[in-house]
């Protein structure tokens, strides 16, 4: 466990105490993430902010019967999901009956694009219009993988699934994904890797080392 | 890590993206396993290509927009205090009125106002506990304080990528403090956190820690990372200053470095964090300082030597009570609490 988890379990415990500025401080340390989260279901803001309120709301009302979850992030994903798609279904009642999960959509945007070349470009391309064609459930499971760095255990617990299925939904949506690569034919793929060579520590997203690295992408076909 | 560079050395594309380790370290989530990594680079030169492949499909991947809806931050959590609020008072359902907007964007000018105010006054922020309250503190940075009864954390208002990160701490806080540096090489000015204490600097890059500086002496346990103390109003090479690694313990009285020992449990020194009173091997005067300078008590001692008995061992308890019970009966004197004061006398 990371010390940053560890502050953020310390905070968790202060603020079932009944402490604001714990709980204060979760909000804001949250805030952004949950944000992002569900606008991979839905692009409505409103419904996003209000299941955020509903589920800060309950948070402090029911402070005293939480329990001590895998960790704070897998319970607040775990939870805006839950009241994110009881929204949505009410939403959707007014037009057809759907009581399917599948029914709601998962999808990631590239719209305003951090520069990349035009090989990189070519290969996000393919990699949206792989995801595109995807099920909602796998291209959730792909963000909770790749975005967020979650464990199995993590992603069947915020899906409500069972861990052996979480292994077969990504095993599945990884196929794909693969499958599809393997058509791409481009020689070389030059990609500007970000933190991955370089000697940082650091967990930041955002930041970038400089690592010029060659990518050959037809010898994937070797491994479809 | 269970898996060995042989075991890695057999994978094809796809398992490399099923593998948690891998997907944890290029995500950024777990640089301890760099050298790994570079180690099985340099054993299995063959499998590079395919480990990167993988890599760049996580990168790309990636390289998405993310929402963050940053401009409603303080509306919805507007929203959040003022349902809890009434939920207090009656169990009416808030509705939403587009005077929200209104005060948002009154809230908005009014915010600021205050930011240009304190920028250009160069606005400092204080926040103190009463005895025997915790505090949780998120500071500009996200970087987390918690602060012990009786103490006094001082930063200022808007902290900016120019200037680095200072704290002025009285009394006890742990730390645990955000990471932003990148580039060892390369240090910008932001990346330093700087705790001033009682003559003393610490000087740190992302990491957590204890500092308990009370009576005059200051004492710093780390838990994680690496920080370097050194005395105010001098540079760190200068005073020589002194880099400490996880699990270090120092006490300085003002500006003289008094002891350094490795503590065999490092995270014993912040349970007080979970609201938890913890000692290993005090005496009864460790104990009634800690009740002094956290909870407030006066101490009548009938005889000052009552104060030198040692409990042997870890003790862990949630309540002053108990406290109080426990070092009785262990110690065979009598301990009675009066309002806020402790009188200690033998049977």
């Amino acid at each position: 466990m990371s010390s940053h988890q560890d502050s953020h379990n310390i905070l968790w415990n202060t603020f079932k105490k009944g402490d604001w500025e714990a709980y204060t401080s979760l909000y804001h340390l949250y805030y952004r993430l949950l944000n992002n989260y569900g606008y991979k279901f839905t692009r409505d803001v409103n419904l996003i902010e209000d299941a955020i309120h509903d589920l800060f709301v309950r948070l402090w009302t029911n402070r005293n019967n939480l329990g001590e979850p895998l960790s704070v992030k897998n319970y607040l994903y775990k939870s805006l999901r839950n009241i994110l798609f009881r929204k949505l279904r009410t939403q959707s009642r007014f037009f057809t009956i759907q009581e399917d999960e599948e029914s709601i959509p998962f999808e990631v945007s590239y719209d305003n694009q951090l520069i990349l070349n035009e090989e990189e470009q070519m290969l996000q391309e393919t990699i949206k219009k792989v995801l595109h064609k995807l099920p909602a459930r796998q291209q959730e499971i792909i963000y909770l993988r790749f975005y967020d760095g979650l464990s199995y255990e993590e992603i069947a617990d915020i899906m409500a699934i069972h861990v052996n299925s979480a292994y077969k939904l990504l095993y599945k949506a990884l196929e794909s994904v693969q499958q599809s690569l393997s058509l791409l034919s481009i020689a070389t793929v030059e990609i500007i890797m970000r933190t991955v060579f370089s000697s940082s520590t650091s967990s930041e997203r955002y930041t970038q080392a400089h690592v010029l690295i060659q990518i050959p992408i037809s010898s994937l076909a070797d491994q479809a | 890590m269970h898996m060995t560079y042989h075991d890695y050395a057999q994978y094809k594309l796809s398992d490399f993206l099923e593998d948690d380790s891998f997907v944890r370290w290029v995500i950024g989530a777990d640089s301890r396993s760099n050298a790994f990594w570079q180690t099985f680079l340099v054993q299995y030169p063959d499998n590079e290509k395919v480990l990167r492949e993988a890599a760049s499909i996580i990168k790309i991947y990636r390289n998405q927009s993310s929402f963050t809806n940053e401009e409603h931050r303080d509306e919805v959590w507007k929203r959040i205090s003022a349902t809890i609020h009434k939920q207090s008072t009656s169990q009416t359902k808030v509705i939403r009125f587009p005077i929200y907007k209104v005060a948002a964007s009154i809230a908005l000018f009014i915010a600021c106002t205050l930011i240009l105010w304190s920028v250009l006054t160069k606005g400092t922020h204080t926040v103190k506990t009463a005895f025997g309250e915790v505090k949780a503190i998120t500071l500009p940075d996200q970087s987390i304080v918690m602060l012990n009864g009786n103490s006094e954390l001082t930063y200022k208002d808007s902290w900016n990528d120019d200037a680095q990160r200072e704290v002025w701490i009285k009394g006890e806080a742990y730390f645990d403090v955000k990471h932003i540096n990148i580039d060892t090489t390369h240090i910008l000015p932001a990346h330093r956190f700087i705790v001033h204490g009682n003559g003393i600097d610490i000087q740190v890059l992302g990491t957590s820690f204890n500092v308990k500086s009370r009576r005059n002496k200051t004492n710093i346990a780390l838990l994680s990372g690496k920080i370097e103390v050194s005395y105010t109003g001098s540079s760190a090479i200068a005073s020589g200053g002194l880099v400490l690694t996880p699990g270090d313990y120092v006490e300085y009285a003002g500006q003289k470095l008094l002891s350094k020992k490795k503590l065999v449990r490092p995270h014993k020194v912040a349970t007080w964090t979970v609201r938890e009173i913890a000692f290993i091997d005090p005496t009864l005067n460790d104990i009634m300082e800690n009740l002094q300078d956290n909870y407030g008590y006066s101490v009548n001692v009938e005889d000052q030597e009552l104060l030198n008995l040692r409990i042997e061992g870890e003790i862990s308890v949630t309540s002053v009570q108990e406290l109080l019970a426990l070092a009785s009966s262990t110690l065979g004197i009598k301990i009675e609490e009066s309002g806020k004061e402790i009188i200690i006398t033998r049977k």
